[in-house]
């Protein structure tokens, strides 16, 4: 059968020593980072993907996706250990994790946390495997028109699930795409915006813009906040095995959770966060005894955990078969994508085989590496959190400056860097998230370069994105998305699911 | 009356936003507008900018006639030190050279810290700097000046 052949053929890229050792480093820095507060995958993967440059296409995916997925399980160990969720996807394990772990049930909810995150990944590897050439087949039908519309779908999707204001999150958007064509036009050479800097003629550099506003930005809100010293709960190790009966209890929830998370991965916008707060509201509806939630129930921590790696994997798929990212982590993927000269869409499955199925096997193998890491090596983590944050931040800069400056061996980047630290700042400050913007800019060019063809084809006619039957779904579909979102009523509800953790 | 505007969130996002559209409006201007089947260089950012200045004016709206959202208050001196801190480094990279740009780096950026004493940020930008250049330069062969153009006499 076609799969088998095509996870054959992963196994053996991702088997190699060399890349089976990037895995390694993605998984461990993915855990790292999802344990350390104050870090998440975005800052490091931006942060990355200078040093990532030298290396080979595959391997450079395969460790970032690593760290990625990585830190999904290390953002659940601080959550259960400490109360203090390493990752935003990791708030809603924090509720009934740490419950558990002042029980004195640490163990069994690390465990719980492991397992439904493994049984997730495998879960989501095999339906990546099987639905991602259909997709990548379907959109090779998919014409200048049909991708327009697509994007714009897959921009306004990306908002109306998140949380905050749908107006201010449209404007990022705008914005983002405003910076995206900075530099030359791709139809007459003409420097636009450039401001007479000659290094912008290429553009604005994503990963200068990323860790601005992710690095730095981050840095700074968080010494406006107080250091905060908690307390870990220890796990020793024999602790750490379930019974039979905590199997049968946690089995539903996850089972319950990867399906949740596979589906919601998969639109753009979903992802890691949404699965996980989705998950821990199902559970609750669910559930014989709903009281049980925020006093250390199992089903707390399993759904919204498998929940949550599901999604993150998952949400590989828009970008690795259509091209379009749909949160920001495979916007920078993207981005590491169009680095090494792979332009993403439908034909990255066909034109580089060993790539795609290599980077899924990958994930799989990365989520088995992620069960030791995270189980029996609880403890290294935990003491890792002893780090003080004062000599963890200038390390970080010193790292994103380097980084960003070695991308084109300019000063310049380091300067765009430091404007968008202070850009994104002062917008998080005024309700402008970054995400949005960061997801413009990287679909901005293609945007463009999709609208002019269109209307090319047309001969001028806007009507075009209508007419043709694929595009005027998309766009019905992002009208729907809007009217939804909008919604007074279905607003208060989607407030109250986020509210809820 | 002005102060609860000025400090409305939406309202100042809207002010910021609508004067970046007002300046690619006039800078696009100057470029090649072209037809709607042949787009030139000018007409997309014309068309952002004017969807841009929209949401922005909705915004203003939102700001005046909504319910009050006040700003947090601006963490002026974290960013300073933090954004000072990473802009110096650009300065002084090609003339210093690493082993001078990351140490006034860090010795800014501790600043930014209440808990970091300047003694300790002096050892930190120490370690950091070398623990950089042979990371960076030595083990990932990266062209980056250790010493810069000012010290090489």
């Amino acid at each position: 059968m076609d799969l088998l052949s095509n996870l054959s053929v992963g196994l053996s890229t991702a088997i190699s020593l060399q890349n089976l050792g990037y895995c390694l480093v993605g998984c461990i820095l993915g855990t790292l980072i999802g344990i350390l507060p104050g870090l998440g995958p975005a800052a490091t993967i931006s942060m990355l993907l200078p040093v990532t440059f030298g290396l080979d296409p595959t391997g450079s995916l395969i460790m970032l996706a690593g760290i990625f997925y990585g830190a999904q399980y290390g953002g659940s160990t601080t959550a259960i250990l400490i109360n203090l969720p390493g990752e935003s996807s990791s708030v809603t394990t924090a509720i009934d994790g740490h419950e558990m772990a002042l029980q004195g049930k640490a163990g069994l909810a690390l465990s719980t946390a492991a397992l439904g995150s493994f049984f997730a990944g495998t879960v989501a590897t095999l339906i990546i495997a099987a639905f991602a050439p259909l997709l990548a087949n379907a959109a090779l039908q998919f014409g200048a028109v049909e991708y327009f519309s697509l994007m714009i779908l897959g921009l306004i999707a990306s908002v109306a699930l998140a949380r905050g204001s749908l107006m201010n999150a449209l404007a990022m958007i705008v914005l983002g795409v405003i910076i995206g064509i900075v530099g030359s036009d791709p139809g007459t050479g003409r420097l636009r915006l450039t401001f007479g800097i000659p290094e912008l003629a290429d553009g604005v550099n994503i990963v200068s813009v990323a860790m601005g506003m992710f690095g730095l930005g981050e840095i700074i809100y968080n010494l406006a906040e107080q250091e905060k010293k908690r307390t870990a709960i220890k796990a020793p190790f024999r602790s750490l095995l379930p019974s039979f009966a905590d199997i049968k209890a946690m089995s539903p929830a996850i089972l319950r959770g990867t399906a949740l998370g596979s589906v919601l991965g998969i639109l753009p916008g979903g992802g890691a966060m949404l699965s996980s707060f989705a998950s821990y509201a199902l559970e609750k509806k669910v559930a014989r005894d709903p009281a049980r939630f925020g006093h250390g129930a199992i089903e707390g921590v399993a759904g919204p955990e498998a929940a949550n790696n599901a999604g993150a994997q998952t949400s590989f798929i828009p970008m690795l078969t259509l091209g379009i990212p749909s949160n920001v982590i495979m916007a920078l993927m993207a981005g590491a994508m169009i680095m090494h000269g792979i332009q993403p869409g439908p034909n990255v499955i066909h034109d580089q085989p060993e790539l795609f199925w290599g980077l899924i096997v990958s994930m799989w193998i990365g989520n088995l590496m992620l069960v030791i890491l995270n189980l029996p090596m609880v403890g290294i983590w935990v003491k890792l959190l002893g780090v003080p944050y004062r000599l963890l931040y200038p390390s970080i800069m010193v790292f994103c400056c380097i980084g960003v400056f070695t991308l084109n061996n300019s000063v310049v980047d380091v300067y765009v860097m430091v404007l968008f630290g202070l850009v994104g700042y002062i917008f998080r400050l005024l309700g402008g998230e970054p995400a949005p913007l960061l997801l413009g800019l990287v679909l901005g060019p293609m945007m463009e370069e999709y609208l002019r063809r269109s209307l090319q084809l047309s001969r001028g006619d806007p009507l075009v994105f209508v007419q043709h039957p694929i595009s005027a779904v998309l766009l019905a579909v992002a009208a729907v998305l809007i009217v939804i979102a909008v919604l007074p009523s279905i607003r208060r509800k989607r407030d109250e699911a986020l509210q809820e953790a | 009356m002005i102060a609860r505007y000025l400090g409305d969130r939406s309202i100042l996002l809207g002010i910021i936003l609508l004067a970046i559209a007002a300046a690619v409006l006039i800078i696009a201007s100057d470029y090649a507008l072209g037809t709607t089947r042949r787009m030139g260089p000018g007409y997309f950012p014309m068309v952002l900018a004017v969807l841009l200045a929209g949401f922005a004016l909705a915004l203003i709206a939102r700001g005046i006639f909504g319910d009050h959202d006040p700003v947090d208050a601006f963490a002026a001196l974290p960013a300073v030190y933090i954004l000072g801190g990473a802009a110096s480094f650009g300065l002084l990279l090609r003339g210093g050279g690493l082993l001078v740009a990351i140490p006034v780096m860090v010795v800014v950026v501790g600043f930014a810290s209440r808990q970091l004493s300047f003694v300790a940020s002096l050892m930190l930008a120490v370690v950091l700097a070398i623990g950089s250049v042979v990371v960076f330069v030595t083990l990932l062969g990266q062209p980056i000046p250790v010493v810069g153009d000012w010290l090489r006499g």
